[in-house]
């Protein structure tokens, strides 16, 4: 009787093994949030929803983004002035980038390279070649640049400069600049529609949010919020994503604590979601079913279903998270 | 920041300030605008509830006469009651809350934000007067020394130099005060950072039972 029920347990770990085995596979999507205040960036597992890692970055980690393939991640070490590249699997540091004085937001070219970093310090937006970290060119552009944006088809790279208060359009074939578009006080980020077609900037002190013609370089429209119960100076615009299919938009709206739901081919507002506290950045999953805000105040990300603009859940990360991105 | 905030010696008089500030606040006296706040932090005077609630309008409600709440509130409010535990507590209310959890649910909200931010209120007031005290010590340093370099140059007896060395005495503790609550400023200016954030987890986790 024993010799069975051995083989059976055996035969049982084999397959407990074979199923350790297969579950990479399965490959579930991961969040990498930046956590500014704790120089880490905390992964999680978008099937369970749990942090399955942290792990220590340069100091005071800010922005965030992915390869076009989703297999680096590159962080921008504000404080130690260099960008750092991360393997997304094995999630150890790859290499580092110089960057210029005080990285914060940073833009890939669509094909990969080359890498867009504004320097806040500066003045300067340094444009670095992420396969020999040579200087590709420093671009001049307005006071403290922040908010980096690229055109689906990589002719225009678009910064924001926060006390200029302007959106400078650079053609990325001479990187020179060929259009600055006034836009409100302090914009934040610049982030082009899938099809090109729409630029959309955001104003954290103007509490706006400028839709641009790239065709014309003219706004067409500002989008202004009003929620009750909220002051409109806590109402302070910074994240902005726009589905592939360019029918919503959410803005996050920073001490609001709230997420704008935008129909964007209306351009209104259709519904606040209640996040965490200062929500900054967002970021879609590939499949763009969930949209990732990181909140600040609260140390905690919110998960919220695109389709059904509900918050469902809210996962603890590091103190102070930044920005946000999703790999496959 | 936070590593260095740990390693400073000032800990123990730090943690005691906040209570300080609260036990010496006189109720509600309007803050005096303009210079007097130390903080790097932006200063909001009160918190709005739209920023964290987006349930029923809490207007005109009487969360005290609902016995329930009342004595919920404060257990909730009360930092020593860990978030977890509260958050608990919240949940076991919300099952007792019989048919009209909803309302009941509103009303607890009701009188966690009201009592959150009257609390707040009475640290801010004491964050200034923290803060005006400080101006004050620092004017008092300012004379001390000066009279203490007069003395000093002027000293000619044993008596004289004693006086000198008095003063001076004075002015070390007045500076030693002095930095120590300077140093201080930066864990009394977190107080109603972290009862802000009080108030949204509560407000979170009384919405999460809403439903």
């Amino acid at each position: 009787m024993k010799r069975p029920i051995m083989l059976s347990t055996g035969i049982a770990a084999l397959a407990g093994l074979l199923m350790v085995d297969a579950l990479p596979a399965q490959a579930s999507p991961r969040a990498f949030v930046t956590n500014e205040r704790d120089h880490t960036m905390s992964v999680v597992d978008m099937n369970t929803l749990k942090v399955i890692d942290t792990i220590k970055t340069g100091r005071r980690p800010r922005g965030i983004i992915a390869s076009p393939d989703g297999k680096l991640i590159y962080v921008c070490a504000s404080d130690d002035n260099r960008v750092e590249v991360y393997d997304a699997a094995t999630l150890k540091l790859v290499k580092t980038l110089r960057s210029g004085p005080d990285p914060e937001l940073f833009v890939l070219h669509p094909s990969g390279n080359p890498l867009y970093i504004a320097n806040e310090d500066d003045n300067m937006v340094t444009v670095v070649n992420v396969e020999n970290n040579d200087l590709v060119a420093e671009i001049p552009v307005g006071v403290e640049p922040e908010g980096m944006g690229i055109s689906p088809d990589g002719k225009y790279m678009v910064n924001t400069s926060e006390t200029t208060n302007m959106a400078h359009v650079v053609d990325t074939s001479n990187n020179e600049i060929i259009e600055n578009i006034l836009v409100d006080s302090r914009p934040r980020i610049a982030q082009f529609t899938e099809d090109g077609k729409q630029l959309w900037v955001s104003s954290e002190v103007g509490g706006t949010v400028a839709v641009i013609d790239p065709a014309t370089w003219k706004i067409i429209k500002k989008i202004s919020f009003k929620i009750p119960g909220v002051t409109d100076d806590a109402i302070q615009p910074v994240g902005v994503r726009v589905t592939k299919d360019g029918s919503k938009a959410f803005i996050a709206l920073g001490p609001a604590n709230r997420v704008a739901v935008v129909n964007a081919k209306t351009l209104e507002v259709e519904k606040y979601l209640l996040v965490g506290q200062r929500v900054w950045q967002l970021g879609f999953t590939p499949d763009e079913k969930f949209l990732l805000s990181t909140n600040g105040n609260s140390n905690d990300i919110s998960v919220i279903d695109v389709a059904n603009e509900k918050v469902t859940k809210s996962v603890t990360v590091g103190r102070l998270p930044w920005g946000v991105v999703v790999v496959p | 920041m936070p590593a260095t905030r740990n390693s400073t010696p000032f800990r123990p008089l730090r943690l005691a300030v906040p209570l300080l500030l609260l036990s010496c606040a006189p109720g509600l006296a309007a803050a005096p605008t303009g210079g007097l706040w130390p903080c790097v932090q932006r200063k909001v005077p009160v918190l709005a509830a739209g920023q964290m609630w987006s349930g029923p309008s809490i207007e005109n409600v009487n969360w005290q006469q609902d016995s329930d709440v009342a004595a919920l509130v404060p257990v909730l409010v009360a930092q020593r009651t860990p978030i977890d535990d509260a958050t608990e507590q919240v949940e076991s209310f919300a099952q007792k809350a019989g048919a009209e959890r909803k309302d009941r649910l509103t009303l607890l909200f009701a009188g966690v934000f009201d009592q959150i931010n009257a609390r707040r209120s009475r640290i801010m007031n004491g964050i200034e007067r923290y803060s005006q005290h400080q101006i004050e010590l620092s004017q008092r340093i300012k004379s001390e020394s000066l009279e203490l370099a007069k003395a000093k140059k002027a000293a000619q007896s044993d008596e004289d130099k004693a006086k000198a060395a008095e003063l001076e005495q004075r002015l070390l503790w007045d500076t030693r005060i002095y930095d120590a609550r300077n140093q201080a400023v930066t864990a009394v200016c977190e107080s109603p950072v972290l009862l802000e954030q009080r108030a949204f987890s509560l407000a979170r986790a009384i919405q999460n039972v809403m439903e």
